[in-house]
């Protein structure tokens, strides 16, 4: 055995080298600490407490949630996301989905298909709002260019009907992210082994049933994931409610992110405001974090 | 996918009716995912009287770009009548930065987080990737604390720290699933060959991390540049990027109601992240699909 | 000088140990394979070696010192990798030059270094490319090119051939026995492929599970398993194994052949030579092996062989030989017989098995008992 002194002593240099990587993932990593996960503590701890128009540290238990519950403002909020969610979601996907597989029957000008089809998604929410508020305007817009055009019984006043105001977010939503849909479909139908599409053939399948029997179930692993990434989405959705119908009529199309919004900022109930964005926070983390979860793990193992 | 053309017995009728099937239910999603912006663009050449009169889908009658004009330098938002200009030039100083600093931080730890596994980093992974899913709503309050204490409440600046800090899980994510599929056998050859961390960084990563840079880049830029919440939280008057400065001349309530200039203010927010698209549109979709399918 | 010494080297990677106890001396100047199959350990040993991978427990040294923790940077080895890694944006010039740039070498004795070594390996016209635009064989070459330049004391190869088709492997294999009796370096290569291992090494390390199960010349690994492992992983077609009885009949040791001729059981008495473990194991079960080339034509019989005769189940042409495939207590065994002389399947044919090579192994250990 040798003796300790003869030992070649790795230099401070190197030893560094050997924590460099923990060490350059540390700073964004404690950002990310801080700034996520800390201030969903100081959030969760501030839904907590009475505070109105500055954070106070007077604890009261649950009272908030208790109070927001208790809101007609946050039912109408909530009770809404779970229609504009659903309806985002399901036409979003059908919409994306039947597009991709009609685009992947060799048509021509599928590059610039494409391009219009998925030109929504760089929009901003707020521009997409504001053209589709002007589109379904009654006074100017499509309902009155129908009725011009001579069919006087046209009626489309959504965006200014109580009952409606919140589908007319659903359709401009969908507008926007259906495109994106068809993306992510396109490029998974694309990996969809050839050979196995032939043998089907040789076996006598019509392309309708290949693509129902065999393809699309194949990409069960593509719905989760635009599932998940549309679920979040829809309960984020903020921007393009207050551009189409600032909540309105009343409040009557706010979503939960809206309602957050205006207690806090709006109507100096930050206690409250807090109180809404811990449920939020709660419904995403339903979604995302058995996705994550499932999502990482499988990769570990394969 | 397998041609069905290529097969035998497949060029009949019924083949015939089928493409024809096809291309009108994709001309017409094509016609519906193009109205809007149509729409829009000829409402912001028309002038206010051939509004009024409705005809929404005509083409206006001559081309009138005087909307154009006052929607970029002479429109009222609030109390200052300078249109969208400084509110543009707020964007863009605020989005290079925070791209160019998320970007380069998310290819470091991207690269940390794929090639050197040391113990923890697929948890260290998944903690930074869950910042991608969160409803901001959850920071905004103690942010506005944390600005207002570092002093740069309703500033640029704090935007562009905001938007940063939030990029961080986005690059992170790009840059990891990317050098993932990086031969780990190239560190170790370079590690042979006597180069450190960011040497084998800056000379064998680096340079092939193209395609993913402008991945980041513009997937970054895209939300930076339409991000609404933040502005809307942490800044007000001369210092709002341009979707809240949008949003506040959409829904002035002061004087008589210019259509035209809304739609053309509209467009002029909209056009940098188009024009983005339209040129690298490929990476784009990229980054869309990254966020989804990772692996 | 350059000799590499490990002792006791323990090795896991969470709940797996993928390295046991692994005691290993390498010459100055030999070339020694490590062989086994995917997933044996060998190549985390050579990433050990080149300091790639942290060692948990044991020793390594290198000219007598130990270098755990020195850097692979400061070990002075250099190593060629399966996929070659060579670095996809640099042209092939850089790529050879880069070790030599990261060690601060002079622009002109680096152009210098790289022209000597790309002509030795005749390459020279392929400096100004970029790796995709190689074939298979020329990026081997590179990555060849790139180990040499540095001349280091240490050779590391980890399966450098895999990915090449059958004839560049074999030609490549040439090129590097003939560079390691040029150089006359130490080198370390490890590979799954028994033909590159017999071919190249001064000696063999074959792996298995985490652990060494033999080093010896090829000669001996061959004629000399260790184990029934190593027996039936060296040679192809793999050695034969027949478990049968050990007996004694008129005072000569020797076991008892069960064959089958014209369709009926036949036994054989093949003898053995005595040996004290063997008298010890008198009437137990042992295993015989007997490599293919031991059953032949009875045309090469020689004093020491005993003769069989049984039926042809199936032939396997291979070309110069011809595999008999015949039935020894109950289980098909194959004979390397000349192709002039082989019969038809179905018939039956008179082998002659040579008695003194025979390897005897225990049935429960399988460990070498005797082999002459």
């Amino acid at each position: 055995m040798s003796n300790p002194q003869q030992r070649k002593q790795m230099s401070v240099l190197d030893r560094l080298q050997r924590f460099l990587p923990q060490l350059v993932v540390a700073p964004p990593f404690l950002l990310i600490v801080f700034f996520v996960y800390g201030f969903i503590a100081w959030t969760g701890f501030i839904s907590l407490t009475n505070s109105r128009m500055l954070p106070t540290f007077d604890f009261q238990g649950v009272q908030q949630y208790v109070r927001l519950l208790a809101m007609d403002r946050w039912n109408v909020a909530f009770h809404n996301l779970l229609i504009f969610g659903s309806l985002y979601i399901l036409f979003a996907i059908t919409i994306g989905c039947v597009l991709a597989v009609l685009l992947d029957q060799r048509i021509r000008a599928e590059g610039a298909l494409r391009t219009i089809y998925l030109y929504p998604m760089a929009i901003s929410f707020i521009v997409t709002g504001t053209a589709w508020k002007w589109i379904l305007n009654p006074s100017l817009g499509i309902e009155s260019y129908m009725q011009q055009l001579g069919w006087e019984s046209f009626q489309f006043d959504w965006i200014v009907n109580r009952d409606m105001a919140i589908y007319v977010v659903v359709i401009a939503a969908v507008w926007q992210a259906s495109g994106f849909v068809m993306a992510l479909f396109l490029s998974a139908l694309r990996t969809v082994d050839e050979d196995i599409i032939r043998a089907a053939h040789l076996d006598g399948a019509s392309t309708t049933r290949i693509y129902f029997g065999i393809i699309l179930p194949s990409l069960r692993p593509v719905f989760l994931s635009a599932f998940v990434i549309l679920a979040h989405l829809s309960i984020k959705s903020f921007d393009l409610v207050v551009a189409l119908t600032n909540g309105g009529p009343g409040y009557s199309s706010t979503l939960p992110a809206n309602f957050m919004y205006e207690m806090a900022f709006r109507r100096n109930q930050i206690g409250l405001g807090a109180a809404s964005a811990m449920m939020m926070l709660a419904t995403v983390a339903a979604i995302i974090v058995p996705y994550l979860y499932s999502e990482l793990r499988a990769k570990r193992h394969g | 996918m397998a041609n069905p053309k290529t097969l035998p017995g497949a060029n009949g009728k019924r083949h015939l009716f089928g493409r024809l099937f096809i291309w009108t239910l994709l001309l017409a999603a094509a016609v519906l995912y193009l109205g809007p912006i149509y729409v829009v663009l000829s409402t912001s050449l028309k002038d206010l009287a051939e509004i009024r009169a409705g005809a929404l889908l005509d083409l206006p009658h001559e081309l009138n770009f005087t909307a154009w004009r006052e929607a970029w330098s002479s429109a009222c938002i609030g109390v200052r009548c300078e249109g969208l200009r400084p509110y543009f030039l707020n964007s863009v100083i605020m989005s290079v930065p925070s791209v160019a600093i998320s970007t380069l931080i998310g290819a470091l730890s991207g690269y940390a987080l794929s090639l050197f596994r040391f113990r923890g980093a697929n948890i260290i992974f998944a903690l930074m990737l869950f910042g991608c899913f969160i409803p901001f709503q959850i920071v905004i309050l103690p942010m506005a604390q944390t600005l207002g204490y570092l002093g740069i409440a309703n500033s640029i600046t704090g935007l562009i720290v905001v938007h940063t800090i939030y990029g961080i899980s986005f690059t992170t994510l790009f840059f990891r699933n990317y050098y993932v599929s990086v031969p780990q056998e190239l560190v170790r050859a370079a590690t042979m060959d006597g180069a450190g961390f960011f040497r084998i960084f800056w000379h064998i990563m680096l340079p092939l991390s193209v395609p993913i840079i402008v991945v980041s880049v513009i997937w970054q830029f895209t939300q930076v540049w339409n991000e609404f919440l933040f502005g809307a939280s942490f800044t007000s008057g001369g210092a709002q990027p341009v979707t809240v400065a949008l949003n506040n001349l959409i829904n002035s309530t002061t004087s008589v109601k210019q259509y035209n200039v809304d739609m053309a203010a509209a467009l002029i927010a909209a056009a940098p992240t188009l024009v983005v698209y339209i040129i690298a549109g490929r990476f784009f979709v990229r980054g869309l699909t990254a966020g989804a399918v990772k692996g | 000088m350059a000799t590499i010494s490990i002792e006791h080297l323990s090795k896991s990677f969470g709940s797996t140990d993928i390295l046991k106890d692994i005691s290993l001396d390498v010459k100055d100047g030999e070339f020694l394979v490590l062989l086994g199959a995917s997933g044996c350990g060998k190549s985390t040993l050579l990433n050990i070696i080149a300091g790639l991978e942290p060692i948990a427990d044991g020793e390594i040294r290198l000219d007598g010192e130990v270098v755990n923790d020195v850097h692979p940077k400061n070990r002075d080895i250099a190593m060629v990798f399966q996929s070659y890694a060579l670095y996809p944006n640099m042209t092939v010039e850089r790529n050879i030059a880069f070790g030599l740039e990261m060690r601060r070498i002079s622009k002109a004795d680096r152009k210098a270094a790289v022209l000597e070594v790309a002509t030795m390996l005749q390459i020279e016209h392929l400096l100004a490319r970029k790796p995709a635009q190689l074939s298979g064989g020329q990026r081997q070459r590179v990555a060849m090119g790139r180990a040499l330049v540095r001349r280091p004391k240490i050779f590391l190869f980890d399966e450098p051939l895999s990915n090449l088709d059958a004839k560049l492997r074999g030609e490549m294999r040439t090129e590097i026995k003939i560079l390691h009796q040029s150089l006359k370096a130490t080198m370390v290569y490890v590979t799954h492929d028994q033909i590159e291992a017999m071919t190249l090494a001064d000696r063999i390390a074959i792996m298995k599970d985490g652990v060494i199960q033999q080093v010896g010349t090829p000669q001996e690994i061959y004629s000399k398993p260790a184990n029934m492992y190593v027996a039936g992983f060296v040679g192809a077609p793999p050695m034969n194994f027949v478990e049968v009885d050990l007996i004694r009949r008129d005072s000569q040791i020797g076991i008892n052949l069960p064959a089958i001729l014209k369709g009926k059981p036949k036994d054989y008495f093949l003898p053995l030579e005595t040996s004290k473990q063997l008298e010890a194991r008198e009437n137990t079960r042992i295993i015989l092996g007997l490599r293919p080339e031991m059953i032949t034509h009875t045309a090469f019989t020689q004093s020491t062989s005993a003769e069989i005769e049984c039926d042809v189940e199936l032939l396997e042409p291979t070309g110069a030989d011809t595999l008999c495939v015949i039935r020894l207590a109950g289980h098909p065994a194959k004979a390397r017989v000349s192709p002039l002389l082989a019969c038809g399947p179905g018939e039956s044919m008179a082998f002659s098995i040579d008695t003194t090579q025979v390897c005897v192994f225990d049935a429960d250990s399988k460990k070498l008992i005797s082999s002459s």
